[in-house]
C-alpha cells in the first residue's frame, strides 16, 4: 500500500468512531430531543471538514460513510444521501486542493452551502411533487441549517485534528 | 541605737495589730459560713471559671460530633441505599400500572371491534427519523413476526398511527399519518361522507391532517369522528383516524376540505400494535 493510501486508510479508521458519535447525535438523540423544533444535520458538516483538510479522495470516502449513516437516520434506503455526500466530498475536496484555503472561512462557507443543499434534497419531493408551500419549506430549511451550524466549531476542530493524523 | 529598737518595736506592734484585725474579720466572716479566701478570690475567679466552663462545653460538643460522625455517616449511607431501593420499586410499580392501563385499553379496542377478528403484534418504537421533512419511525419487529408491507399500526385504543412502509427481518419502518406521502380512505362516522385523509406539509408543524376529495363538504360536522373506510381492503375499516376540527375552502379552487385532529398523539407514541391480519365477520 502506498504512503498516501495508507494515510487515507488510517484516517478513515480514525474517523469511524467520530462518525458514529455524530450519527448518535443526529439519528438517535436529536431525532427525539429537537433543538428549536428541528433536528440538526451534523454528518454533512463532517464531510465538509474531511474534504477541506484531507482532500477529495478522503472527502469522497467520508461522504459515502456519512451519507450511509444519514440515509439510515432518515429511515430511507441507503442511496440518496450516500451519493449526494460522496459527490459533495469529492467536489469540496477538489476545490480545497486548488482554490480553497484550509481554514475556518472555507469550512463555514462550504458548510452552509452543504446544509442548504441537503435541505433542498430532503424537500425536493415536497416542492416539485406535493406542491407544498415554499414559505413553510424555507422556514424549516433555514432553522435546520442554523441549528446545525451550532455544531460547526466542534466539527471543524475535530476535522482539523484528524487532518493532521499521519 | 535606742531609737532603732523603738522603731522595731513599733513595727512589730503594728504588724501584730494587723494580724489580729485580719483574724477578727476572718472569724466574723467564717461565722457567717463563708470562707474569707473564697470571698476575696470569688470576684476574680468567677468570670475565669465562666470562660473555662464555656470552653470545656465547646470541646465536649466537638468531641461528641467527631465521635458520632462515623456512625452518622454510616446511617446516612444506609438510608440512601434504602431510598434508592424504594425508588427502584416505585419505578417498577409505575411501569406495571402503565402496562396494565395499555392492556385495558387494548381490551377495550377488541371489545369495540368484537365483530371483527384482528391479529395484533405489540411492538416498540426504537427510533424516529432525523428528517425534518418526514414523519416515520422504526419498530422492533419485522417480517420474522409476521409484519408485512401496508399493515396498519394502531395505538392500544385502536387509533390509527400509520402504515408499515418498509420491512426487514427484525425491524420495520412505519410512515405516520402526518407524513406528506400518506393518504387513507376516510369515512365520517356521523354523516357517512367519504373522503381521503392525507398528511400535508402546511399542517405538519401543527400535527394535523387534511381531509379532502369530499363528495359533499356541506354535510360535515365539526367534531365528527373520521374512520378508515376500509375500501381497497388494505386497511381494516372502522379504525379511528381523528376528529374534524374545522372546515376550509381551498384558495386554489380545489373545493372544500377539512382539518382533522388525529386521535393518536402520533409524535409521542412509544408502544403500538401492528394489525398483521384482519377478517370481517
Amino acid at each position: 500500500m502506498t504512503g498516501n493510501r495508507k494515510k487515507t486508510a488510517m484516517r478513515v479508521l480514525a474517523v469511524l468512531p467520530y462518525l458514529m458519535a455524530l450519527y448518535f447525535l443526529q439519528g438517535v438523540l436529536f431525532s427525539r430531543m429537537k433543538l428549536f423544533g428541528v433536528t440538526p444535520l451534523v454528518l454533512p458538516l463532517a464531510v465538509c471538514g474531511a474534504a477541506i483538510f484531507s482532500g477529495r479522495v478522503y472527502g469522497c470516502v467520508i461522504g459515502i460513510l456519512a451519507g450511509m449513516l444519514c440515509d439510515l437516520s432518515f429511515n430511507e434506503p441507503t442511496i440518496v444521501f450516500t451519493l449526494a455526500l460522496a459527490l459533495l466530498g469529492l467536489a469540496i475536496g477538489a476545490m480545497a486542493e486548488t482554490v480553497l484555503q484550509e481554514g475556518i472561512i472555507s469550512f463555514a462557507v462550504t458548510g452552509v452551502l452543504t446544509l442548504v443543499f441537503c435541505a433542498f434534497i430532503q424537500s425536493a419531493r415536497l416542492i416539485f411533487i406535493d406542491g407544498a408551500p415554499l414559505n413553510e419549506i424555507a422556514d424549516v430549511a433555514l432553522r435546520q441549517t442554523a441549528v446545525s451550524l451550532i455544531f460547526a466549531p466542534i466539527v471543524y476542530l475535530v476535522s482539523k485534528f484528524i487532518g493532521k493524523v499521519e | 541605737m535606742k531609737d532603732s529598737h523603738v522603731k522595731k518595736g513599733l513595727y512589730a506592734l503594728v504588724a501584730a495589730l494587723l494580724v489580729a484585725l485580719i483574724a477578727a474579720v476572718s472569724m466574723a466572716v467564717t461565722a457567717r459560713g463563708t470562707d474569707l479566701a473564697y470571698a476575696l478570690s470569688e470576684p476574680v475567679m468567677r468570670p475565669l471559671k465562666g470562660v473555662m466552663t464555656s470552653l470545656v462545653e465547646s470541646l465536649e460538643r466537638v468531641y461528641g460530633y467527631v465521635y458520632r460522625y462515623d456512625s452518622i455517616m454510616a446511617e446516612n449511607a444506609e438510608l440512601r441505599a434504602r431510598i434508592a431501593e424504594l425508588e427502584e420499586d416505585y419505578r417498577e410499580y409505575n411501569e406495571i400500572i402503565q402496562e396494565n392501563d395499555r392492556f385495558r385499553a387494548l381490551l377495550g379496542f377488541k371489545e369495540r371491534h368484537a365483530g371483527e377478528d384482528y391479529e395484533l403484534e405489540p411492538v416498540t418504537v426504537i427510533s424516529w427519523t432525523a428528517s425534518n421533512f418526514a414523519s416515520t419511525f422504526t419498530i422492533n419487529r419485522g417480517s420474522g413476526s409476521g409484519i408485512e408491507l401496508h399493515d396498519a399500526v394502531v395505538t392500544a385504543d385502536g387509533y390509527l398511527v400509520g402504515i408499515v412502509t418498509g420491512v426487514g427481518n427484525t425491524t420495520a419502518t412505519v410512515t405516520t399519518l402526518l407524513d406528506t406521502t400518506m393518504s387513507v380512505g376516510a369515512l365520517m362516522e356521523g354523516t357517512g361522507e367519504t373522503g381521503i385523509v392525507e398528511g400535508n406539509f402546511a399542517l405538519f408543524r401543527e400535527e394535523k391532517l387534511r381531509l379532502g376529495y369530499l363528495e359533499g363538504a356541506a354535510g360535515l360536522i365539526i367534531g365528527d369522528t373520521v374512520l378508515t373506510s376500509g375500501r381497497g381492503g388494505t386497511l381494516p375499516g372502522g379504525l379511528v383516524v381523528g376528529y374534524i376540527e374545522r372546515l376550509r375552502e381551498d384558495p386554489a379552487g380545489g373545493g372544500s376540505y377539512a382539518i382533522v385532529d388525529p386521535a393518536a398523539d402520533i409524535n409521542s407514541v412509544t408502544e403500538v400494535y401492528v394489525i398483521t391480519d384482519f377478517n370481517l365477520n
